[in-house]
């Protein structure tokens, strides 16, 4: 093993990573955003509107994430929408993103208790202040540990946007494998920046619950 | 008096049926209120009329619709039949081209303002301090600036004897303080009526006692109340008067020499007796 190879191609994977670390957050943000009005639409049993979204959460979670970004990469195209090769990513990986999300989210909100919900309506406080300052404040803190181990998902799955020629971790990796055939050095450092960004997650995670548990 | 109140007045003016507002003195009339969920009726033809300034102790055997019928009051629950008025205002419904039509959920929200509801769970926001509980509908619901309003919670808080307590979280009360804190969170409104149900049950008797003190207090001062209770001394000794309920009816209303008398109905006696 020669660490050498490593350390001369590291600043390429560093780069590599910022972009790694850059679709993640992105896909994170997006997806949230998208899954806070759907896991409200959801919680409404009964209605239209409920029903497709458990079905597209349903359908989102069953397709493996590369199905869904060949889906983007190929179809919008063929359908006249060109679109750049970071969004195409971005858009195939927060289709499933946002069905973890919004179930997640759902489940935090169904753990809010509903006296409370009723105190405040028997105030005559307005429905989205009720949302904003009671029901989501008290679900944040149940629904952030399971948040960050699907982050930590999110995170791995960036790795499928090589495929679509995007300059991720995996991707750049993989090319200075094939120019290099040092697989083993090389894959090991990807190993370890992946491990590194993990765990940063994960010690957020521990970190969020430890914080909401002590009060 | 048995349990005859006034059935809903219907005026006939123009073509238009137009319910008749109850008399000034009374707070609160209740008319003809059904309610059911599903095919399952929980309510079956609720007359109650309560004067202004009155304490009405609402008892009977669980399930009988007690709850049922304190969260029609503020229409947390819709009557599928039946009027609710709250100080001379039609609960639940606004008048459209002359025709009467349940009301939106802002219009419903303006109705809630006016009654305060104290919950057996107390049903305190956790995340917020006892001081910010109490300032969170004025500011919210009501409008009103953070200073003023918090001047008022401050002394309402006094007033339950929780002063101490100002930036206390509700895990860190005892149940009697919650409860208490509760009853300051619903006056902050200044609501015309306070509905309580069952607000002691969840409380050993001991702190059941300081709510009580509380809720008899605020009797004394005036305030109209529909008091869901187990606690038979409280309606015996605070409330003008009771109302038995049995499977969605009230079966009477009486004063409480009455009901706690040979006179009281056989089925109020049996009840009274465990
Ligand atoms: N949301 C609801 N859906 C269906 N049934 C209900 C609902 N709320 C109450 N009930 C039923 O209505 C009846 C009266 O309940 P409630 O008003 O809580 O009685 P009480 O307060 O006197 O114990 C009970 O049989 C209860 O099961
Ligand atoms: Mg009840």
């Amino acid at each position: 093993m020669k660490l050498e190879f490593l350390l001369e191609h590291l600043p390429m994977m560093m780069r590599a990573t910022i972009v790694t670390i850059q679709l993640t957050l992105v896909t994170l943000v997006a997806s949230t955003v998208f899954a806070i009005p759907l896991a409200i639409v959801r919680m409404r049993e009964y209605t239209f509107g409920a029903r497709m979204v458990a079905w597209y959460s349903a359908l989102m979670r069953a397709v493996p994430t590369l199905v869904l970004l060949f889906f983007v990469y190929y179809g919008l195209p063929q359908i006249g929408v060109v679109i750049p090769a970071f969004v195409t990513a971005l858009v195939g990986l927060s289709l499933s993103a946002i069905a973890y999300n919004l179930e997640i989210i759902r489940s935090g909100l169904m753990a809010v208790d509903r006296g409370q919900i009723e105190a405040a309506r028997a105030l005559g406080v307005p429905g989205w202040r009720i949302w904003w300052n009671i029901a989501i404040p008290q679900a944040v803190p149940v629904m952030v540990p399971t948040y960050l181990s699907n982050a930590t998902l999110v995170l791995k799955g960036t790795s499928v946007a090589s495929i679509i020629t995007i300059p991720e971790l995996t991707a750049v990796a993989n090319e200075i494998v094939s120019e290099t055939y040092r697989p083993f050095e090389i894959l090991l450092g990807a190993t370890a920046i992946y491990i590194v960004l993990g765990g940063v997650l994960t010690l957020a995670a521990q970190v969020a619950s430890r914080q909401w548990q002590a009060k | 008096m048995k349990a005859s109140a006034p059935l809903s007045v219907t005026t006939d003016t123009g073509g238009r049926r137009w319910p008749e507002p109850p008399a000034e003195s009374v707070m609160v009339e209740i008319r003809d209120l059904g309610l059911s969920y599903g095919a399952r009726p929980v309510l079956k033809g609720v007359n109650l009329a309560v004067p202004r300034g009155q304490t009405v102790a609402i008892i009977g055997p669980s399930g009988s619709g007690k709850t049922t019928l304190l969260r029609c009051v503020n229409y947390l629950a819709r009557p599928t039949e039946g009027e609710i008025w709250v100080g001379g205002t039609l609960v639940g419904q606004r008048e459209t081209h002359g025709k009467l039509e349940p009301a939106p959920e802002c219009i419903l929200r303006t109705h809630r303002t006016v009654t305060g509801m104290v919950f057996q769970q107390f049903n305190l926001f956790r995340n917020l301090t006892v001081l910010q509980n109490v300032t969170f509908a004025p500011i919210h619901a009501n409008g009103r600036d953070r200073a003023s309003a918090e001047e008022k919670a401050r002394s309402l808080i006094a007033r339950v004897g929780l002063s101490h307590k100002l930036d206390a979280y509700p895990s860190q009360l005892s149940g009697g303080q919650q409860q208490r804190v509760a009853i300051a969170r619903a006056l902050a409104m200044d609501p015309k009526v306070m509905l309580f149900d069952e607000a002691t049950s969840a409380l050993d008797p001991e702190l059941a006692r300081e709510v009580l003190v509380v809720m008899r207090e605020l009797s004394e001062e005036g305030m109209t109340m529909l008091v869901v209770t187990h606690e038979m001394s409280f309606a015996r000794n605070v409330a003008h008067q009771i109302v038995f309920m049995e499977e969605g009816r009230i079966l009477q209303i009486a004063a409480p020499e009455e009901l706690f008398s040979e006179d009281a109905h056989p089925r109020i006696k049996t009840f009274l007796a465990h």
